[in-house]
């Protein structure tokens, strides 16, 4: 028997889903590359709750960004889950890290995403954080909280074998 | 998962799910010594001092197009250790599928069964219960001297109605096909859902 169907499952479902449309994509690349500019930032990096990489725009071109917004996700939950624990959770959460050299921001963006903000060191910390949290709240406006959509149809899916395609695809990742 | 329809990009997140020692971070230590250096990233492993997985382990895999759409398979392993079931249930917030590592030993058909049940409340909890949701599981640990076959495993665990792979996760036995099989099953469920929204 498969466990699944051990009883009436009380919902069906429901796939955790995030679209970004073009306008979209747009609209924050000018947000971020606008706080980039003013604070100004090394790096700025938008993801998904899942650690799905948005945005990025870095200076040095060289930080492996895949890994480290798997790892901000991870962080922000984890700090998330804390907060839970210690009953101190709170819809806005701004995390600091202040080195000598260069400090940084990660900032929950309603349910669905998480900012990064590196800073060099010179940049002042309450000047920093107001134009992180204002550019939460840009970000809340294009992609508001809880806007987890529907995938827009798409007719290119159509009638196509996907385990077949899949398979062509793996096969040559394959080494 | 997310979805970029400027760049054409689907995101997906699998998560290699099951009890201590099954396997999980094999399989993702397989994948990466195995796949193109280009097309994917590096492996994150967030371990604790005796070299056991504290948080999760991560692996990007990006595959050519499919339909016009590029998709990037972000795989995460959770830790297995009892402790961490805060944290399992962190990581696997958000999956558009699992793949569930069973230990194949006799000795473990409790720690599979307990890490089953527990999964399945965390997908509950997420509002996820139902045939629909993509689960695919993988009976490691085939080498193992007492090894259950994966008949017994399957009316064990009560998987019958799900694909299912033998491996032995370092060799690579069944570590290709497991993922295969994942990828397609998440694939096809968006499919579904492009065409009849």
């Amino acid at each position: 028997m498969n466990s699944h169907t051990n009883g009436k499952p009380e919902f069906d479902y429901i796939p955790s889903r995030l679209t970004i449309s073009q306008t979209q994509d747009r609209v924050i690349a000018e947000a971020l590359g606008k706080l980039k500019k003013q604070a100004p930032a090394k790096l700025v990096l938008l993801a998904d709750r899942n650690g799905q990489t948005i945005f990025s725009s870095e200076d040095s071109q060289d930080t492996r960004l895949v890994e480290l917004a798997a790892l901000l996700a991870g962080d922000l939950a984890a700090s998330e889950e804390m907060a839970r624990l210690m009953d101190s959770h709170e819809e806005q959460l701004l995390i600091l890290r202040e080195g000598q050299n260069q400090h940084s921001y990660l900032a929950r963006v309603g349910d669905n995403l998480v900012l990064f903000v590196q800073l060099a060191g010179e940049v002042p910390l309450g000047w920093s954080r107001l134009i992180v949290q204002e550019a939460v709240q840009e970000i809340l406006e294009i992609v508001p909280a809880g806007s987890n959509q529907q995938v827009e149809p798409d007719s290119s899916m159509n009638g196509q074998n996907v385990q077949e395609s899949v398979n062509e695809a793996l096969d040559s990742l394959w080494k | 998962m997310l979805i970029n329809w400027k760049l054409r990009e689907l995101n997906l997140k699998v998560v290699y799910y099951g009890p201590a020692f099954s396997g999980k971070t094999s399989n993702l230590i397989y994948i990466h010594s195995r796949v193109d250096p280009q097309r994917r990233s590096n492996l994150v492993s967030l371990k604790t001092q005796e070299d056991r997985t504290l948080y999760f382990d991560f692996l990007q895999l990006e595959l050519g197009k499919i339909n016009g759409l590029t998709p990037k398979i972000h795989l995460y392993s959770v830790p297995g250790q009892a402790i961490y079931e805060s944290s399992r249930r962190l990581v696997l917030r958000g999956a558009d599928g699992v793949v569930f590592v069973a230990d194949s030993s006799e000795q473990r058909r409790f720690d599979n069964l307990d890490s089953w049940k527990r999964m399945h409340e965390h997908l509950t909890s997420f509002g996820i219960y139902t045939p629909r949701f993509p689960t695919v599981v993988q009976f490691n640990k085939q080498d193992s001297p007492d090894a259950l076959s994966a008949e017994e495993l399957s009316v064990e665990l009560g998987v019958n109605g799900l694909p299912k792979f033998t491996s032995v996760a370092p060799e690579g036995t069944g570590v290709f096909e497991t993922l295969k099989s994942i990828v397609g099953s998440v694939m096809s469920n968006l499919q579904r859902d492009l065409v009849t929204t």
